[in-house]
């Protein structure tokens, strides 16, 4: 009898035993994951004592050098642009500050943040996740860290920073540097010869592609083709489009479904990029088959011997896909004003950020200042710059200050790429892709369908009911 | 039958389990090389988990080398199971036999039923909850997510699509299959071979390759955009028509798509009908040929009824992996155009639109279409296994 207790107890304990080591997982993170009690209180409300010179604990090399972890998605070039730019941030400042690049910036943020790990401080170009990140209480807001909001309302732009504005009225993104949409590429050789204006208004557009085909040239090249993300070339006409005849409240308004997407206004603007989408012969390949053109493909026709097309309107990024050696061929003009009312439609890399560190609020301080985005604007820092540039060639970042000179900036295609956004930004017009800041539902599917069904003629009537109806119910 | 059959299962199931060997020099007799065995057993087993931790410790790092964690994952995977078992076994032999015996079979199943308790139960019971709830599976939602998708547009239109595939695909793959694999019946060995082996090769290719490889075929360049790449346009334009854009001309995409998958599932449905065809004894055949039968009449009353199994097997297998592929859409048309299905538009709503209600709504929506299918699938083979053990 003894003996049978003691073999049932030697197998409870085995199977006790296994059983611990499967819930070794669960009590292992409760074992590591000791939550920290931070000081409750902001480190700036302590009494500063003048009679205790020395420097503070956790820091014991510099006062001023600041030492963490910046996150972003630019790997490559572009990340050694950033890299670079800290480099020469570290040693005029003392700090220790490295940068760290993802391809699945967005994923590895969300899982570093969850497991406790966050950086210190990133940079997204998701103004979406912002909010998201804030509500879980995980990022340090601009008062906290003693932004001045009205300064940088005015200094970056109101769009931009009603962003990184949240559920609780506070500001969680800071605006570093943007990118540019509003780009229409043409052939400067023959509108020379055919003696065409770069056109400043939207009727001058019009005007222009009436010409064109009335001189026997197809003006326009389109590509809307993107495999599963077809159709978001035709979106951001609509958008430049809507910011030019209705200004940037109706824009913001329009992308929170504020204003609704089968209202008037955004009618307006479909018929009104059908003036020049829909004119007879205005489209190389026709206008039915422009979903089946691969938007990488769509600038080709531009440089054949008899330009195929005069014109395209694709962000600054398509230059990657021009023939190679045939770049010089092609210019761009910014996209042409709408009733005097002009503006820039891009997006832009926002940074936030989790420690909450004075060192690391001074430093980002720093950063968005036009002294310190001129060492970002370009390899050099140009003529303007006192401390030289971010040293990788190739790499050009555009200004998001409104004081930024232009003067930071080595190539001219940056050049009048920067004028446009510090004007825009200046005069409060500067404003993000509206589809990236829709619900994905919409942003990244009706949207992209309605432009498709449109282009293949469905009325526009029907196709901005269909994407108001499925904006989701939230 | 039924009754007896199954208790004869039921009465043979601890015979196919392995019984170590009861007796030899420890004996039962002896308690304390029992006691021994057992402490040994539980040594293993600290061991073991020790290894396993350590183990998984160095896996996750990203530095080791690459090869070091492959043999680590092998020696912890493989290694891992023949300790659990073992050390589950010698643990039930110190029981008392009569005790043992009975709980020796679940012993043996029961990781089995713990992983697909975690793998499989799990996760089906939360799709299902996670279909009555919103995008992001935090509020009760009702039926809202099952209405868009037999009212709205999107829903509907993907529920026509999946419902063609299903009836289109597996009936054309089958079809062209049976009649490869009967006039390849009728060569010499050698061009058989090599004639299946061709129709055979695309299903090496994933369905994310195959489409690549389709889309080459059915590209299309507007006037203007240069000359025509595609094969299909190819042919088209030299017969003197103008290029067509296949993969924009509703409804006749979803045809288009469809050929892709009929592509890749004629050969599997050529392999597996032809050795059926193969297994017909020559005998019938020559007696139908003996009573007067044309090869029409023998195909149709003595062929097709004797694989008529066979034929079915084939054709629940390629209707349950085409309500399952989405592939094919997402690469060809990113479901636009009017192509999309069922499977696409559940990923898409999941991982583009982070809908994850109506995600595991379309999953949910999949998961019944297949049910009566593996139903009718797990009754056939339990009738055959009646047949084999009568």
């Amino acid at each position: 009898m003894r003996t049978r207790t003691a073999r049932l107890m030697a197998f409870t304990a085995a199977a006790a035993l296994v059983v611990a080591a499967c819930g070794d997982d669960g009590d292992d993170t409760d074992d590591t994951v000791v939550p920290i009690e931070e000081p409750a209180g902001d480190p700036g409300d302590e009494p500063v004592r003048p009679d205790e010179p020395e420097v503070p604990l956790d820091e014991p090399d510099d006062i001023d050098g600041a030492s963490f972890s910046l996150f972003g998605a630019p790997t490559g070039v572009e990340g050694q642009a950033v890299t670079g730019f800290l480099g020469v941030y570290n040693d005029e400042t003392g700090s220790e500050i490295t940068y760290e690049g993802s391809d699945s910036f967005e994923e590895q943020l969300r899982i570093r943040v969850d497991g406790g790990n966050a950086p210190a401080a990133a940079f997204t170009p998701q103004p979406g996740s912002i909010c998201e990140f804030a509500d879980s209480g995980d990022l340090v807001s601009l008062e906290t860290m003693g932004f001045d909001i009205d300064e940088m309302n005015e200094n970056h732009g109101e769009f931009w920073m009603s962003l990184g504005r949240c559920d609780d009225g506070q500001h969680y993104g800071i605006p570093w540097f943007p990118n540019y949409k509003s780009i229409v590429w043409y052939r400067p050789d023959v509108f020379e010869a055919q003696g065409y204006q770069v056109p400043e208004t939207y009727e001058g557009l019009i005007e222009l592609t009436d010409q064109a085909v009335a001189d026997g040239l197809t003006p326009w090249c389109f590509g809307f083709g993107s495999e599963a993300a077809t159709g978001w070339p035709g979106t951001d006409w609509i958008e430049d489009i809507m910011l030019r005849l209705h200004g940037p409240e109706v824009y913001s308004a329009w992308y929170q479904n504020e204003l609704p997407f089968d209202s008037p206004e955004v009618l307006e603007a479909f018929e009104t990029f059908g003036e020049i989408f829909f004119a007879d012969g205005a489209v190389l390949g026709g206008t039915a088959n422009v979903a089946a053109i691969d938007f990488r493909d769509s600038p080709l026709p531009m440089f054949d011997e008899e330009p195929g097309c005069l014109m395209l309107k694709q962000g600054s990024f398509i230059a990657n896909f021009f023939p190679e050696g045939d770049e010089d061929l092609v210019s761009f003009f910014p996209f042409p004003t709408i009733g005097g009312q002009g503006g820039a439609m891009g997006g832009g890399d926002t940074l936030i950020v989790f420690d909450d560190d004075p060192a690391v609020a001074a430093a980002v301080k720093d950063w968005i200042t036009p002294e310190w985005q001129c060492v970002l604007a370009s390899p050099g820092g140009g003529t303007a710059s006192t401390l030289g540039g971010h040293g990788v060639p190739g790499v050009e970042r555009l200004p998001g200050h409104k004081d930024v000179s232009l003067d930071c900036y080595e190539t001219e295609l940056s050049r009048i790429q920067a004028e446009a956004v510090r004007d825009a930004i200046a005069s409060n017009t500067f404003v993000f892709d509206a589809s990236d800041l829709m619900p994905p539902a919409v942003g990244q599917g009706t949207f992209w369908t309605a432009m498709i069904d449109w282009s293949r003629g469905t009325p526009a009537e029907t196709v901005i009911e269909q994407v108001q109806g499925s904006w989701p119910a939230e | 039958m039924n009754d007896t059959a199954h208790r004869r299962r039921w009465h043979r199931l601890p015979w196919v389990l392995p019984i170590p060997p009861r007796g030899g020099t420890h004996g039962p007799q002896h308690s304390a090389g029992r006691g021994a065995r057992a402490l040994g057993s539980i040594g293993l087993l600290i061991a073991f988990v020790v290894v396993a931790v350590v183990g998984f410790e160095f896996m996750r790092d990203d530095r080791a080398n690459r090869i070091a964690v492959v043999l680590v994952a092998l020696i912890i995977g493989v290694g891992g199971i023949w300790v659990l078992f073992w050390g589950a076994n010698s643990l039930v032999d110190q029981l008392p036999t009569r005790i043992a015996e009975r709980v020796r079979p679940y012993v043996f199943i029961g990781p089995a039923l713990v992983f697909l308790a975690v793998y499989l139960v799990y996760p089906a019971i939360n799709t299902i909850l996670l279909s009555f709830q919103g995008p992001r599976g935090t509020e009760f939602r009702g039926l809202d997510n099952y209405r868009f998708i037999f009212t709205e547009r999107a829903g509907l239109l993907a529920i026509r699509n999946s419902v063609l595939w299903v009836i289109v695909v597996p009936i054309a793959a089958v079809a062209i299959g049976l009649a490869f694999a009967v006039l390849a019946d009728r060569l010499h060995r050698r061009p058989e071979a090599v004639a299946k082996s061709l129709i055979f090769l695309p299903m090496a290719i994933s369905f994310v390759g195959a489409s690549i490889v389709w889309r080459f075929v059915y590209n299309f360049r507007p006037e203007g955009f240069g000359e025509q790449t595609g094969l299909l346009n190819g042919i088209w334009t030299a017969l003197g028509n103008d290029p067509v854009a296949w993969l924009l001309s509703e409804p006749w995409n979803n045809l288009l798509l469809m050929v892709i998958m009929i592509w890749l599932y004629t050969g599997f449905a050529m392999v597996v009908l032809s050795s059926a065809i193969k297994s017909i004894p020559d005998e019938v055949i020559d007696a139908a040929r003996v009573d007067g039968a044309t090869p029409w009449q023998t195909f149709w009353r003595i062929v097709l009824p004797m694989i008529a199994s066979s034929v079915v097997v084939v054709l629940s297998t390629i209707v349950i992996i085409v309500w399952k592929v989405f592939d094919i859409v997402f690469v060809m048309t990113g479901g636009q155009f009017g192509t999309t299905i069922i499977a696409e538009r559940m990923m898409t709503e999941f991982f583009t639109f982070r809908n994850q209600g109506r995600g595991a709504a379309f999953a949910v929506v999949l998961f019944i279409f297949v049910i009566p299918l593996m139903v009718a699938n797990i009754r056939r083979f339990r009738a055959q296994e009646e047949i084999r053990e009568a």
